[in-house]
């Protein structure tokens, strides 16, 4: 991950942030049935039998029958930036089996982590420089980060989610020149 | 000494075109992704993930077909899908885009906790310093740029 620039106080928070954020672009990903990874493309559908029995019959293949797996999809913030993967033990072999990293599987590649070969997609990877940028020192131009800044929730009135939460995104369009010209 | 005039009425109005686009685009893209994040099983608010796995006794009530049409997972919240189309986003003024769920359900899930366990999942950010996640914005930082792109040729 390149950190240049990026003071060495912020660089912890910069990586749980693109942790965070590669974790759910995977999740974002497998739910409509594709691969993050890039030239990977959609996922083949479920077998029929298989939809049948665990699905409801809906072949949409979101690698989510019981939720264990995806649950245990998680990362870890390293030295040089972050981990991502499945790292829970009891959930390796059901990874495995989609990823097929071991070469073993016998299920179609379902592939929702890239190999050392591989990279992810370029939108995810441009969503990660983003945030990268938005903790760059001196950068001119509005990042994700700055923009979620303005959605920043900063009255106690609303305990309630109800008609009168509000929440301010007064400067969005007064500050976006950065991202829109870019 | 010189000296240039330059008309910039072209370059306001379209400002103010992108503006009142905006705020409505930025709205419909926001309802959008937050019935995404949790029709996936996944909060909207940032760093807190996916949802708590609904409890053995309901799961097993699901996988009894108690409920037509619920699988265990993803954890969507929808049973009826009234909460869902509780969902309600408008722009408000100008500058301002109003958010919320019209339904008690919601409450429960975001803040009071639902079931015995009293089981958290957070819906909105209404918390103080609480914003929604990074992937959200993205895909609304996306739809603004190309509104920009269309206004600003």
């Amino acid at each position: 991950m390149n950190l240049s620039r990026i003071p060495t106080n912020k660089q912890e928070a910069a990586k749980r942030d693109v942790g965070e954020f590669i974790v759910g672009e995977i999740l974002r990903s497998v739910q409509r049935g594709q691969s993050p990874v890039e030239g990977r493309g959609s996922f083949k559908k479920l077998d029929p039998e298989y939809a049948d029995e665990f699905k409801g019959g809906n072949r949409s293949p979101n690698l989510d029958q019981q939720g264990d797996m995806l649950d245990a999809l998680e990362f870890e913030v390293t030295t040089g930036g972050v981990k991502v993967g499945i790292f829970e033990e009891s959930q390796v072999p059901k990874a495995d089996g989609h990823n097929n990293f071991s070469g073993l599987s016998e299920l179609p590649v379902r592939r929702f982590i890239p190999d050392a070969t591989e990279d992810f997609r370029r939108d995810i990877k441009s969503g990660v420089n983003q945030i990268l940028d938005g903790y760059r020192e001196n950068d001119f131009g509005r990042s994700v980060l700055d923009f979620a800044d303005d959605f920043l929730v900063t009255t106690a009135a609303s305990q309630f989610i109800q008609a009168d939460d509000t929440i301010s995104i007064e400067s969005i369009l007064a500050g976006l020149q950065g991202d829109l010209f870019e | 000494m010189s000296k240039v005039r330059v008309d910039l009425s072209q370059a306001v109005r379209d400002l103010n075109k992108f503006s009142n686009a905006g705020i409505r685009q930025a709205a419909v893209e926001l309802e959008k992704q937050i019935i995404k994040e949790i029709e996936g099983g996944r909060s909207p608010v940032k760093a807190k993930g996916r949802f708590q796995r609904y409890s053995d006794s309901y799961r097993q009530q699901i996988r009894k077909n108690r409920f037509s049409n619920k699988r265990p997972s993803p954890v969507n919240l929808r049973l009826t899908g009234k909460l869902m189309k509780s969902l309600f986003i408008k722009a408000v003024g100008t500058n301002k885009i109003r958010i919320g769920f019209d339904n008690f359900l919601a409450d429960i899930h975001n803040r009071q906790g639902a079931g015995k366990s009293k089981t958290v999942r957070r819906m909105l950010p209404t918390e103080i310093g609480e914003t929604f996640t990074d992937n959200i914005f993205k895909a609304v930082l996306a739809r603004l740029n190309k509104i920009a792109g269309r206004v600003f040729r």
